[in-house]
Parts: C-alpha cells; structure tokens; sequence
C-alpha cells in the first residue's frame, strides 16, 4: 500500500513534465551503475539512456544480472548493457536515416574505458563473463565511440542513484524532458507518456 | 443478434474476400482443426453494446504442436522504436501518417498445412474443409 502510493505521488508530481522532440543531434549513450546497491545480494545497479536528437529514446534502471567485485567492473557490465541497445537502435536508424556513424557511448569510470579499449587481463578482471566482454569488441569494430564525461555531466545519474533536487533536476533536463504546459510549436513532438523517464527511485522515495 | 450475424457475416465474407483459403477435400491422413466463430462486443462510454466485430479462430485445442504448428508469439512494437522514429521525424520535419489494418492477418503467408472447418453456420457449399492463413495462431506471426 505504502508502494502504490509512492507510485501515485509519483504521478502526480511528475505529470506535467514530457519529451520533446525538436534539436538535430546524435545518438548518444550514457552508461553508469550504482556499486552495490542491493544491500541483500550485493548486485550493482546499471542506468543508462540513450539521447537522440536533444531527448531520451530509452532508459534502463535495473539490477545488473551478476555480482561486480570493483566500481570499474560494474561500469564495465553497464557499459555492455547499454551496447546492446545502442547497436540495436543504430541500425534501426540507419535503415530510417542512412547514416553509418558508429555511436556516442559515455562513461564516468577511466578504468571501465582502458578496459573497453584494451583487450588486457589483470588478477582484477580476468574473472569478468564472456557476455560483458560484448562491449570491447564493439569498441574495436568502431561500432561504438566510447568517451569519458566527468561525473557531473553524466546525464544518467538520474536513474540509478539518489540525487540532490538541483542535480536531479539538470539530469533529467539533460535527457529531454520539458514542461508540457509550454506551448508546441511546428516540428516538434511530445511524448507526454514518457514521463515515466524519472524513476519514482530517482525521486528520492 | 442481428448485430452479431450481421458482425460474423462480415467477417467470414472479408476471410473469401481475401483468398485466405480455398475450397478442399480432406485429403486421407491430415487432421481436422475445428473452428469456432466469435462476436466481441464493443462498449461505448454510455455502457451500452456500439458495435459487433466478428472474429473466426481456429481451435488450437483440437491442434497438435509440432505438428499442426509450432512457435507461437505474438509481435509487440517496442517504444524504443516508437520514440526513435518520433525523433527522427520531428527534426526533418517529416509527416507521420497513421493507419488501422483491418484484417491484418488474412495478409500473411501460412507456412504450416492445416485443415480447418468451415465457419458454422455461415458455410459456403456443402461440408468442406478450407487451408486457412488466418484465425490461427500463427496468424499473427506471419503479419508480423
């Protein structure tokens, strides 16, 4: 009962917010996890986004399926969780646009990004699952661009931990979503649904 | 009733309409799927009933798996795409058109052979079973 009326509230401070589709721009990935945030199991957290043309076409808040022993593996895990997507919704652009760029991937960790890179093993990581190592061998067929943000740009934040308002409220800003009371000019496009975009978790409940 | 005969009828002449069977004996050894024919009734917002739609499916029950079909699943579109398409169409200012395919699943092409009862009580000719793409449930998966 207690959830359910944290969902409504939810709802009703969220309502008047939607996605607008409207600014010319690439196809962006953001990727980041939480480190052991389920306090029973240990599991970390992935969140991520995918930006494309100024607003959010998908997002992800969920557990990530194995145990990460390190901050850098567990960003390693989102970063393969997101590739997947990322592959998947270039080609289904490509097919709508033409384009054959690779895409946009962001990460906040150095050594998930040396790791993306480098086909290395350390006593560290050489335990990592074959499925995660999907990430590095998209990184070397150049289908993905992975790049560093600093913490405070990365625009995921939002979905995978606590914030502060002001944080929050730039992170969500940054993956597309406005105020529906403002007016809709031509050519732009609202997805007044998505506003399921700011995780209830995200709000601080 | 009227509006569900009426409903049924029109169904049954879309499903001819269509080619989505033709006219066979049952050859020796194939298996008859029996068919049932449906009404939904739709409600309008004052409760009361504003339209038939009738719908002829074929009873998977009298079917056999991996033999009579196979996989069964039914496609969803993903908002991931919705979304993407939405973008791409709002920055290059191109217009969304939208559109409703009535009778979706007598387009598709039927892979498995199958026998099914004509629709009762709207036959055409004597006793005869049909080879249908539609009302099975690979119905949807072939449209997909």
């Amino acid at each position: 009962m207690v959830a359910a009326k944290t969902v409504l509230r939810y709802i009703k401070g969220s309502d008047h917010l939607g996605l607008k589709y409207a600014a010319p721009g690439e196809l962006v990935g953001y990727s980041d996890a939480d480190f052991a945030s389920d306090v029973d199991s240990r599991l970390s957290t992935t969140g991520y986004v995918i930006i494309y043309n100024g607003e959010a076409i998908g997002w992800v808040s969920k557990i990530q399926p194995t145990v990460a022993v390190s901050i850098t593996e567990t960003e390693y895990v989102a970063g393969a969780m997101v590739a997947k997507d990322a592959i998947w919704l270039r080609r289904l652009l490509g097919a709508l646009t033409g384009t054959t760029k690779p895409v946009q991937m962001r990460c906040v960790n150095q050594g998930a990004l040396a790791l993306m890179h480098h086909a290395d093993s350390s006593p560290c990581t050489k335990h990592i699952d074959t499925t995660h190592h999907f990430i590095r061998e998209k990184v070397a067929e150049k289908q993905i661009l992975m790049a560093h943000v600093p913490t405070g740009k990365m625009t995921e934040d939002a979905l995978s931990k606590l914030l502060a308002v002001p944080a929050f409220t730039t992170g969500v800003a940054a993956m597309g979503l406005y105020l529906t009371l403002q007016t809709a000019h031509a050519g732009e496009c609202w997805d007044a649904g998505a506003t399921a975009l700011c995780s209830p978790r995200g709000l601080g409940t | 009733m009227a509006g569900v005969h009426k409903a049924n009828q029109k169904e049954v002449n879309a499903l001819w309409a269509n080619k989505t069977w033709v006219l066979v004996d049952l050859p020796p050894g194939k298996k008859l799927t029996e068919t049932q024919m449906l009404c939904e009734q739709n409600r309008g917002p004052d409760g009361n009933v504003d339209r038939y739609k009738g719908r002829l499916v074929a009873r998977t029950d009298t079917q056999t798996h991996h033999v009579d079909y196979f996989e069964v699943w039914a496609p969803v579109a993903r908002y991931y795409s919705l979304r993407a398409l939405l973008a791409h169409c709002a920055v290059s200012g191109l217009v969304i058109a939208q559109l409703d395919v009535e009778t979706a699943f007598l387009n598709g092409e039927l892979m498995e052979e199958i026998y099914i009862r004509q629709p009762q009580g709207y036959e055409r000719s004597t006793w005869l079973p049909l080879r249908p793409c539609s009302g099975t449930s690979r119905g949807q998966i072939t449209w997909g």
